[in-house]
């Protein structure tokens, strides 16, 4: 099953801005490692034509890539109240 | 609604529930601060709660919470590609006095809050604490990311959860947490129907298993993976450390599919359908990594404190997080009281961890992540207990060996030292 049908199964209420911003010229210029693509449990982000593209929604707001970005690419904050993931079960 | 409490609690899980309550009763105004919509709805465990904590505290909680099984079976799995070594305990004693149950967060934590309200406790969903209301040195309140949204208290107490970015504006949480010092659980909720769960586990209805595993799965990342047992469905998952996911360049998610595809395991969750996906980061160094407890005018409790011990048989944090909130919840109601809110007053709440269980097993486990850390715990070990089980019951061999005999040539064969064994076998002996 891939993370599309997985992610499929969690409720979200969308926010309009997004709560992390990812400065992707950054990623592309002085990021080897790109551990963000192994650490994101959402596959928020992915290469593309070796250009790194990140996509909020979606994200389960586990605060990894936070922690394991340690370029000061990623600005994280938490979606507004009430928006973001919501799970059911948890 | 006024604008004005004698405490404020940020985080709607169970060590700023637990805080509320305590406070609550005794008649002050308190009010917790949840984003959520409903609390629960942001959390994640694995989940096993040990439940002693709630005996004395919600006298009547075995009639009302919502409990999903009692924990009857524990075990400790080690996988390799094709077996399952396992180490099970089944206490038929503790099904009686009901010590552990399996539980899902978003149920748990409505009732819970539910508790709260009832004793009296003002709970404001829907809002995000944005920062710290400081002056002159003392937390006066919070500000929200409503547009007339400051609050303010005497206390704070930030019980907001393992990422705590509130723990660190108020200067209490020096720097950044590091890769290593974290864990990052991956969940799945896979439904599987009641009668299929009881049989397949050999239970009855409402016992439970809660089993831990390490293995190969784990392709040399330091970590574990979690099944336990639901009403009627199964969580499933794995806690992985950042900082090794990191430097062995291993894809997390890839982790928790090789564990549903290691053929014991698959075995357990066949047929079960996904229900939901979810993910969650825990502290993962226990005593090494909590910030400063306290300070004028502010508390920190629960996963925001890092109080979760993994003593390699559990994680435990939600009972960590309540018996924080309960001594929390009891210093801000003395501090208010004696009209002292300063680091001075609030000291007491440090004293109060150190003497319960909570910085006594911290305490205690202070160097256990560093054996679970050990990479032969993940790799060559699983296949020393298939070798040695094989060897000893006789699949492999037509001379069965004595257990000496097996374990010299399982080791060797897996280039395990003697000494090493020997050390790491001292090092769980010491510190698990
Ligand atoms: C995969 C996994 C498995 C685990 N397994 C177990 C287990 O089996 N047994 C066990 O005992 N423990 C387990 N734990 C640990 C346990 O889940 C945690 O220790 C426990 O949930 C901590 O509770 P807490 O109240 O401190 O934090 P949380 O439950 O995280 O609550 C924090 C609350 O604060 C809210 N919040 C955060 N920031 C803000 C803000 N700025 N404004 C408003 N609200 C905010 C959040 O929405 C949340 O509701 C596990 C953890 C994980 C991730
Ligand atoms: S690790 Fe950080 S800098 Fe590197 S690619 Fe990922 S987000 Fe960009
Ligand atoms: S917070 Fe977690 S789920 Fe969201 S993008 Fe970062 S790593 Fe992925």
């Amino acid at each position: 099953m891939d993370i599309t049908e997985k992610l499929l199964r969690v409720n979200f209420s969308t926010d309009e801005t997004p709560h992390i911003k990812v400065n992707t010229s950054i990623c592309d210029t002085t990021c080897s490692m790109k551990v963000c693509l192994n650490i994101c449990p959402a596959e928020r982000f992915t290469l593309e034509s070796e250009k790194l593209r990140f996509v909020v929604d979606g994200c389960l707001e586990c605060g990894a890539c936070r922690i394991s970005c340690d370029t000061g690419a990623v600005t994280w904050s938490y979606p507004r109240g009430g928006a973001g993931v919501r799970f059911r079960l948890g | 609604m006024s604008n004005k409490f004698d405490v404020i609690i940020v985080g709607a899980g169970l060590a700023g529930i637990a805080a509320a309550i305590e406070i609550a009763r005794e008649g002050l105004a308190v009010c917790i601060i949840e984003r959520a919509i409903i609390p629960g709805e942001k959390n994640v465990t694995g989940g096993v709660l040990f439940s002693s904590v709630l005996d004395d505290f919600i006298p009547d909680w075995k009639n009302e919470a919502p409990i999903e099984r009692w924990v009857a079976k524990k075990g400790l799995g080690m996988v390799s590609e094709k077996s399952l070594s396992l180490m099970q305990f089944e206490v038929e004693k503790e099904l009686e006095d009901k010590k552990a149950f399996t539980v899902n967060r978003n149920a748990f934590d409505s009732w819970f809050a539910q508790k709260a309200e009832e004793a009296g406790a003002t709970l404001l969903t829907n809002t995000l604490v944005e920062d710290l209301i400081i002056e002159e040195g003392f937390v006066k309140g919070v500000k929200t990311h409503h547009s007339d949204g400051y609050l303010e208290a005497d206390i704070v107490i930030c019980a907001d959860g393992v990422n705590s970015l509130l723990a660190k504006k108020a200067g209490l949480r020096k720097r950044d947490v590091l890769p290593k010092e974290i864990g990052l659980g991956i969940k799945e909720i896979v439904s599987l129907p009641v009668n299929t769960i009881n049989e397949r586990f050999g239970i009855r209805e409402n016992e439970g298993c809660a089993y831990e595993f390490v293995g190969n799965f784990l392709n040399g990342v330091f970590g574990g993976a979690f099944l336990y047992t639901n009403r009627d469905t199964l969580s499933i998952g794995v806690v992985v450390n950042l900082g090794s996911v990191g430097d062995t360049s291993t894809n997390a998610r890839s982790i928790l599919e090789n564990f549903k595809n290691q053929p014991q395991i698959k075995k357990l969750i066949e047929g079960a359908s996904l229900v939901e996906y979810s993910a969650h980061l825990v502290p993962e160094i226990g005593l090494d990594m909590v910030p400063d407890l306290y300070g004028n005018g502010i508390l920190v409790a629960g996963d925001a404190a890092g109080f979760v011990v993994n003593n390699g048989f559990s994680i435990q944090g939600m009972n960590y997080a309540i018996a924080s909130g309960i001594e929390a919840g009891k210093t801000a109601v003395e501090a208010i009281r004696t009209g002292d809110v300063s680091t001075k007053q609030l000291a007491s709440y440090k004293t109060k961890i150190d003497k319960s269980f909570v910085g006594k097993n911290l305490k205690k486990y202070r160097k256990t992540h560093k054996v679970l850390g050990n990479p032969r715990m993940g790799n060559q070990y699983p296949a020393v207990m298939e070798g040695i089980a094989k060897k000893l019951f006789g699949f492999d061999d037509e001379i069965q060996p004595n257990i000496a005999e097996a374990v010299k040539s399982t080791i060797r064969g897996n280039n395990v030292s003697t000494w090493q064994l020997m050390k790491d076998g001292f090092d769980v002996w010491r510190y698990m």
